[in-house]
């Protein structure tokens, strides 16, 4: 029997679909600390944590074409209005708000197109540590800034756990040395709780194990834009090496 | 959602351009009369060097703009970072040249980020000939003419080199160093009897290239380096 289409029942399958394929995704973490701010998030293989301009950078979970479609755009549009413009004019609302987020809304209403199985985090270096910025922006459009650190999981939950521990945590402005440890706990929490359905809260013991137990199949990657610096581009990877001594310590 | 692949910055500004119809200044020749097209493709006011050091590459240059024989500016950058392993020098049309010194480094970082990997030391040098043979059309024309020096870090040598084109975008490298605008032919001439004895330190090249005001090397471990000085007029006594 034919039924007549549903745009809501479109809406929430297509939704649902999304949501299934994103909970497997490894999470990722961002602090500002006082000469930067931080991405880190674990890769089993490629790359996780991109620079899309001079004081933007960016990291997503989901499906990898797509994570690509994303950050290319970015970094089309940044580096557009860049020229065109002037490099301060290139801003993390106006490429998270203008550039994606409109697009992303279309393909995920359109039900003719797929729609992107992604959810990024974008981080924007500031002078000051306060005016350091973070967006999430997820598969259907939606978009929300935040100050001080963010977090993007598999879960709702996942990512509310994550960002209750680093609230907890980071009671100053951190540096990259005490931002680094309180990251990968962050980042096990996320984890866990994305793989407990129905746990309330993951206590530190569990992520840190679970943290552990991820390190012998994953890399931890960690992406930082710096404040001062004399080298022309402000982002970098941190070399394995340097990141040694804190996986040592778990 | 994206239009290049390629990594091509030229590509997505042509792309940029039909779309919106905006016409970008780098991409559209002034239509100006082609008066003396021999007096045109004169380069004076300006000289830019660069010499290699046993650290690095060193590039010294005047900081003075001219408008026909007034003095605009005494205090505009001649020498240029486009990332952390090449430095730009330019003699000539100021504004002609940022604009393409704008065009280059926004080219060469895109490449990076898009692609991944930064664009080869022959890819950043084959941009430079791209952009200044685009810029032919305003040379003939008596407007735009410019002439760079480009000193790079080479990974794979593990070396600075110094090239230096010619008008229409060839490519030339120099062993030792490259000058340009209208102090280069005393320059070379007197650096080949100076330089060639000089030891290879920098302070001792720098001090005998007698050219004051803007300074900038690219030496390890950080390659492009711009001298705290450079952003002062310091007398040429100092050096």
């Amino acid at each position: 029997m034919l039924t007549p289409y549903d745009f809501q029942e479109n809406l929430q399958q297509r939704a649902q679909y999304i949501r299934n394929r994103l909970r497997a995704g490894s999470p990722v973490i961002g602090i500002s600390y006082d000469n930067g701010v931080l991405l880190l998030a674990l890769k089993r293989r490629g790359r996780k944590v991109y620079e899309i301009y001079d004081r933007l950078m960016f990291s997503a979970i989901g499906n990898q074409a797509d994570v690509e479609n994303l950050r290319l755009a970015a970094i089309d549009f940044a580096h557009q209005e860049g020229f065109v413009r002037s490099p301060d004019d290139v801003t993390i609302q106006r490429v998270v708000g203008f550039a994606l987020a409109p697009a992303l809304k279309k393909a995920f209403g359109d039900p003719l197109t797929t729609p992107f199985v992604a959810r990024a985090l974008f981080a924007e270096l500031h002078d000051a540590p306060e005016r350091d910025q973070f967006y999430t922006l997820n598969y259907d459009g939606e978009f929300l800034p935040y100050e001080r650190f963010a977090a993007i999981g598999g879960t709702q939950t996942a990512e509310e756990q994550a960002t209750r521990y680093l609230e907890a945590q980071l009671t100053r402005l951190p540096t990259l040395e005490s931002a680094l440890p309180i990251a990968l706990i962050a980042w096990g929490v996320a984890y866990e709780a994305a793989q407990q359905e129905d746990a309330d809260s993951v206590s530190e013991d569990a992520a840190r194990n679970r943290l552990r137990e991820m390190l012998g199949e994953a890399q931890v990657e960690v992406g930082i834009l710096e404040r001062q610096t004399l080298r022309e581009n402000r982002f970098r990877l941190l070399a394995q090496e340097h990141l040694e001594p804190y996986l040592k310590r778990l | 959602m994206t239009r290049t692949y390629s990594g091509d910055f030229y590509e997505l500004l042509q792309s940029y351009q039909a779309q919106t119809g905006v016409r970008l200044p780098l991409f559209s020749p002034v239509d100006a009369p082609n008066l003396a097209p021999n007096a045109a493709l004169e380069v004076h006011g300006t000289t830019v060097i660069a010499l290699k050091f046993q650290g690095g590459v060193l590039n010294v240059g005047d900081r003075r703009a001219t408008a026909a024989n007034a003095v605009m500016y005494d205090r505009a950058d001649k020498i240029i970072p486009l990332d952390d392993y090449t430095l730009i020098a330019i003699a000539g049309a100021y504004g002609r040249a940022m604009e393409v010194v704008r065009y280059l480094r926004h080219a060469f970082k895109y490449y990076a980020r898009s692609q991944l990997q930064p664009m080869s030391l022959d890819g950043k040098l084959q941009e430079v000939s791209r952009a200044l043979s685009a810029n032919l059309p305003n040379a003939l024309g008596g407007i735009g003419l410019f002439i760079p020096i480009l000193s790079v870090y080479d990974p794979d040598r593990d070396c600075g080199r110094i090239f230096f084109y010619d008008v229409s975008g060839a490519r030339f490298e120099t062993p030792e160093y490259g000058a340009a605008g209208s102090g280069s032919d005393a320059f070379v001439a007197c650096s080949t009897t100076s330089l060639r004895r000089a030891d290879r330190s920098a302070s001792d090249r720098w001090r005998r290239c007698c050219v004051r005001r803007s300074c900038c090397w690219i030496s390890p471990p950080t390659w492009t380096r711009r001298q705290a000085a450079s952003t002062r007029c310091c007398p040429p006594r100092a050096m």
